[in-house]
């Protein structure tokens, strides 16, 4: 990817991860996170590193790639832009989907919290609870005595 | 190259591990509450066979009942919810919902500060709107569709900006109500009304209006909206519109049935401030400067387009040929000239660069020619160079010392070098209007 575009009069911020990886990024790239953009507004001296502290850097150079994206407005249309998202987070595993989807809440990137969110409901939607489990892992959950006991109390939620 | 491999297959493994690992069930209350929102509720209530969500499905802030779900899904659904607010509640074609469980959802809708209302009703079965709809001052988007409103009294929604009524049965009066009781409305979407006479909009709040009013319900709009800005008519007479004031309209579509017997050109005067001006197969584009035009670039089916720049140093940057590309039916192209197409951006000429090959382009005029700007002569060219069956070109100076000037003579000498497509004798008529 072509790096370094025209946006010279953007200023430069440095994120500092959890394990202490830095990140140099445009200003504008890093507002699209208001806690990033909070922390900013209290700071006397932008040019130190600012501590991303619950976010490691495999994490945060990806929300970085999404809030890159998204920065720069006039480039794509919504369309390309919507397919863009899409691709970004079908390629990850559930792992980093995790770890994005507390990245995005903590660092308040409302777009990337939409987005990953709706990627997780999308595994959820129209499955059974077996399937649910299957797909993300779930253990030690209700034994079939116990799950027959809750669907007999709310029978209206498993009709049709 | 070794330990390259050793920890790429490390990283691997890890990766594995992780995902084995039961992250959902790790996520706080808060994220998995906001996952199941994003749900449509069926889905989210039953999620209460997995022991980590237990009952968080009803804390969620949005509602959405999708096809098929029951009137008793629904009611119970409304029964067992306990979060404070509810920001979006939506009905879509539930079967067999009832009166009086519509009216649960609108009360609950009411007093839980609900800010996005759907209700898409099931087709056939005619319920009406209840009165907590029209009470809530919370609403701020209300969407509603197969469903009749009989307003008696007066109302007043303080809060809603977007309301958008497909397939509404309205009682006498019930339209005017809504409107006069919306203060705040701006967007307003009218799709196939049922039971309207005449309708006069006097409403200096709304700023988009779409109306689609269909053939066999013969009615009338007048619209007085000073503020009205983009305007959107679909399958409607033009005998059906009425316009008292709508002086601010910079964007209007209108696709009538039949051909129009007001043409664009007097449509463009009911429009003081119009910009984009679409009646059917004819468009009418006013550019701004560096092309920051609202013009759709979709394909279109357009046979004349007109085009004129709004001030000086109007730009076709980055329109012009994806405009003409996407015109593909063009027969008659349109052009004003008593401004320059050319600002200093010098995209002009980059944009015409690129080639295009416009298959049904017959004539092209120009008219109010005051110059022969830089920027219209590279127009000319290009448009020259594309079009495969052009006929004719006419340019119309607004005087005669233009077209007898040296740089008028010089002006007609450059045009008629010019590359051209099409095999035809092109006729180039230069004319002065008096």
């Amino acid at each position: 990817m072509a790096s370094t575009s025209t946006s010279t009069l953007s200023r430069k911020l440095i994120l500092k991860s959890s394990d202490g990886e830095k990140f140099e990024v445009d200003e504008n790239v890093a507002m699209q996170s208001q806690t990033i953009k909070h922390m900013i507004e209290d700071l006397d001296d932008i040019n130190s590193p600012i501590p991303v502290s619950i976010v490691t850097g495999t994490i945060l150079s990806k929300v970085i790639e999404y809030c890159k994206k998204h920065a720069t407005e006039d480039s794509d249309s919504d369309e390309q832009l919507k397919q863009w998202d899409k691709e970004y987070a079908n390629n990850m595993d559930l792992n980093t989907l995790y770890y994005l989807l507390l990245a995005a809440n903590y660092m308040e990137i409302k777009g990337l919290l939409e987005l990953i969110t709706q990627c997780v409901a999308d595994m959820i939607k129209g499955k059974s609870p077996e399937e649910i489990r299957a797909h993300f892992n779930i253990k030690n959950d209700f034994t079939p005595q116990e799950e027959a006991n809750i669907r007999n109390e709310n029978p209206w939620a498993f009709e049709n | 190259m070794n330990t390259t491999e050793l920890r790429g297959k490390k990283g691997i493994k890890k990766i594995e591990h992780g995902n084995k690992r039961d992250r959902l069930s790790e996520l706080p209350d808060e994220l998995l509450v906001h996952i199941l929102s994003f749900l449509p509720t069926t889905d989210a209530v039953r999620t209460v066979l997995l022991r980590r969500f237990g009952n968080l499905w009803t804390l969620i802030p949005t509602l959405t009942f999708e096809h098929p779900n029951d009137d008793k899904l629904v009611c119970n659904v409304l029964k067992h919810h306990k979060s404070p607010v509810i920001h979006t509640l939506e009905l879509c074609d539930v079967v067999g919902l009832s009166q009086a469980t519509l009216t649960k959802c609108a009360k609950l809708a009411s007093t839980k500060k609900t800010k996005d209302l759907f209700l898409f009703m099931e087709y056939g079965k005619l319920c009406v709107v209840p009165p907590h709809v029209f009470q809530s001052q919370h609403i701020v988007t209300l969407v509603l569709s197969n469903i009749k409103i009989g307003l008696k009294r007066p109302v007043f929604v303080g809060s809603l900006m977007r309301l958008e009524l497909v397939d509404v049965r309205f009682c006498e009066g019930a339209l005017e109500k809504v409107i006069d009781g919306s203060p705040c409305l701006k967007d307003l979407l009218i799709v196939n009304p049922i039971g309207l006479q005449g309708v006069q909009f006097t409403a200096p709040n709304i700023e988009m209006l779409m109306l689609s009013l269909h053939e066999r319900h013969v009615m009338s709009f007048t619209l007085d909206c000073p503020n009205l800005r983009i305007l959107h008519v679909e399958k409607s007479y033009m005998s059906q519109l009425q316009f008292i004031n709508v002086s601010s309209v910079y964007y209007a579509s209108i696709n009538p049935y039949g051909i129009s017997h007001r043409g664009l050109g007097q449509l463009v005067h009911a429009f003081p401030k119009i910009e984009v001006l679409i009646v059917g197969y004819e468009a009418y584009a006013q550019l701004r400067q560096c092309g920051n035009s609202k013009l759709d670039l979709e394909d279109n089916k357009w046979v004349r387009l007109s085009l004129r720049p709004r001030v000086h140093g109007s730009c076709l940057r980055n329109i012009i040929c994806k405009l003409l590309k996407a015109s593909q039916c063009l027969q008659t192209l349109i052009i004003y000239a008593n401004g320059d197409y050319f600002c200093d951006c010098n995209m002009l000429q980059r944009e015409l660069s690129s080639p295009c090959v416009l298959k049904k382009l017959k004539t092209i005029t120009i008219h109010e020619c005051e110059k022969p700007y830089k920027g219209l002569i590279q127009l000319i060219e290009f448009v020259l160079k594309s079009a495969v069956v052009l006929d004719e070109l006419v340019i119309r100076c607004s005087s005669k010392d233009t077209l007898f000037s040296t740089e008028g003579l010089e002006f007609i000498k450059q045009i008629s070098s010019f590359p051209r497509a099409s095999p035809n004798a092109v006729a180039i008529n230069i004319m002065f209007s008096t």
